[in-house]
């Protein structure tokens, strides 16, 4: 494991307890899925539809959870929580921004893996 | 027994349909592969609402459903799941804690709301334990009440041909067919509680329950609380409201056994209750109406206690109804043998044992003998001799009626003075397992005369 590495499947390998095909099957879902909800997330910042920006954050709260992104733990909560009751303006660009850009890295990461 | 056994394995391997509706592909993934770890489970996972009310068909066991779906509101789906079929259970699955929407989820009939985190997974497989144990528990009641009222079904538990029992089931069938308070009086052991359960298990309030209030059994100062119920802090230790047995039996029937036992005041307290046809809980100030059949049961002569002064006559007259007087069981002549052939046969099939005959001279012992303790006694007396013959026939010296050893069952055989008092210090010796010393010390009388006796051979 690198220091770099932004995920973390062990809650995952735990939960498949040693089914690798289950764990690869999840992460190639989340390789596939992960882009729509992003440009969900971009396309409701753009068009100022920050309920359904937040809401595309609140759909893929889970799977940050279950991958182990750790550094996006606390972000896609405010994320969600500031779309959905459009506050902190100011801040949602770089948060949305940090998030789009942590999980395009985690997709390459994964794809490399 | 095998018959229930058999249900219970098939309801084991049948299918457990949990239908997951989740529109996180990902998330329904993570889902499917972790109930379907169980093999008697199986998961389908709709992605959204319309494509999920479709399916409803299938008959799901558990549904667990994710609140924001993008089609129809988690409300709108849960109403319309209930709608179809109340019985079907709905988990909602949210990816936030909001309290108040899960309130109001709970209220309108989600069994459960469980938060997306960690621990979801875990917290559906307890879902999934207790509704399983709920519907094993459902089956096992229905079981149990076709059980019961095969049981009740008195041409098999009420037993006897001779004339008074006769009059007995005419009585009953009476009874049955009519809403009539019923008093049932008899001797102890007579079968009053039999007769009750026989009358309100083939009556049309056979679905509703049966509730039995031995008077005796419950303190004097509980017993208007046990029977009306109380509120919360009516007196101390009323620590949360209770229904009482009155309103536990409604539609249904209560029987209140030992009834001439009743304390003069609550006595009045039962009267108004019956008149007015509603009841006050203990400590409350509604009116409850009341819905039972009144069944009564007593050893006493009501008439007599009345004459006394020791039960209110007017009391007397609302609960007499139909009066049905069980004949002790020394007046039922060859029923005797015909309810000791039942209960070994009975005692026989539980334990698996081939069928016992009783032989002529042991019937002629059990004719003779008064049975104080009535047909309860003989239960008792025939399953001892059940144990005691080691052959297929049941002898003479296999009956023994001491387990009663009442004295006056001891007065009533009418033997000579000398046979009493053989009699008896045989009964100190089996007590004392052959102690000479202490049955005479216990008696006041010599050992020389114990020993003497034992000489003798007359004990």
């Amino acid at each position: 494991m690198s220091d770099n590495q932004l995920y973390n499947l062990e809650q995952l390998e735990a939960m498949a307890s040693g089914d690798v095909a289950f764990v690869n099957k999840m992460v190639g879902m989340f390789i596939d899925l992960t882009p729509e909800v992003i440009d969900r997330m971009k396309d409701g910042f753009a068009s100022d539809d920050l309920e359904d920006m937040g809401a595309a954050a609140h759909k893929i709260k889970p799977s940050i959870d279950m991958m182990g992104i750790k550094v996006l733990y606390q972000k896609i909560r405010d994320l969600e929580q500031f779309g959905k009751n459009r506050q902190n303006m100011d801040q949602i660009p770089g948060l949305l921004n940090e998030v789009v850009s942590t999980l395009e890295a985690v997709i390459e990461q994964l794809k490399a893996r | 027994m095998k018959h229930s056994l058999k249900a219970k394995i098939l309801f084991m391997n049948q299918d457990f349909k949990i239908f997951v509706v989740e529109d996180d592909v990902w998330y329904g993934e993570i889902m499917q592969y972790h109930l379907s770890l169980n093999p008697d489970v199986s998961v389908k996972i709709f992605t959204n609402g319309k494509d999920f009310l479709k399916a409803l068909d299938e008959q799901p066991s558990l549904v667990t459903l994710d609140y924001s779906l993008p089609d129809i509101s988690g409300e709108e789906v849960l109403r319309k799941v209930k709608e179809y079929n109340p019985e079907i259970p709905v988990v909602i699955i949210s990816g936030q804690e909001d309290i108040s929407t899960a309130i109001g989820l709970l209220k309108d009939g989600a069994y459960d709301y469980i938060v997306k985190d960690d621990d979801t997974k875990d917290r559906i497989w307890n879902v999934i334990k207790n509704i399983r144990e709920k519907v094993d528990l459902k089956e096992e009641i229905s079981q149990l009440k076709t059980q019961i009222s095969q049981k009740y079904d008195f041409s098999k538990t009420i037993i006897g041909n001779s004339p008074p029992m006769k009059r007995v089931y005419n009585l009953i069938q009476k009874a049955i067919s009519s809403n009539i308070t019923v008093s049932i009086t008899g001797e102890t052991g007579t079968g009053k509680e039999v007769v009750a359960k026989a009358i309100h298990y083939n009556s049309v309030r056979k679905s509703k329950p049966f509730v039995a209030v031995n008077i005796t059994a419950i303190p004097s100062e509980l017993i208007e609380s046990e029977l009306f119920g109380h509120e919360k802090g009516a007196f101390t230790g009323a620590i949360a409201r209770r229904i009482g047995k009155f309103e536990e039996a409604t539609g249904g029937t209560i029987f209140l056994d030992e009834i001439g036992e009743m304390d003069i005041n609550m006595q009045s307290k039962l009267l108004r209750v019956l008149q007015e046809k509603e009841l006050t809980r203990v400590g409350g100030s509604g009116h409850v109406k009341l819905n039972c059949r009144v069944l009564v049961a007593t050893h006493r002569d009501l008439a007599e206690e009345v004459r006394k002064g020791n039960f209110r006559e007017d009391l007397y007259y609302r609960l007499l109804g139909l009066p049905i007087a069980l004949p002790p069981l020394r007046e039922r002549g060859n029923d005797i043998l015909l309810l000791a052939k039942h209960f070994i046969d009975e005692y026989c099939t539980e334990n698996d044992m081939e069928k016992l005959s009783i032989s002529p001279k042991a019937q002629s012992k059990m004719l003779k003998y008064p049975w104080p303790g009535n047909i309860r006694e003989l239960k008792a007396v025939m399953e001892l001799s059940c144990v005691m013959t080691d052959r297929d026939t049941i002898e003479e010296e296999h009956i023994s009626f001491n387990s009663t050893g009442s004295i006056d069952t001891l007065l009533q055989a009418e033997m000579p003075l000398e046979d009493y008092k053989n009699k008896i210090v045989k009964h100190y010796l089996d007590k004392y397992n052959g102690d000479v010393v202490t049955v005479a010390r216990k008696l006041q009388i010599g050992k020389s005369t114990i020993y003497r006796m034992m000489q003798e051979n007359v004990i």
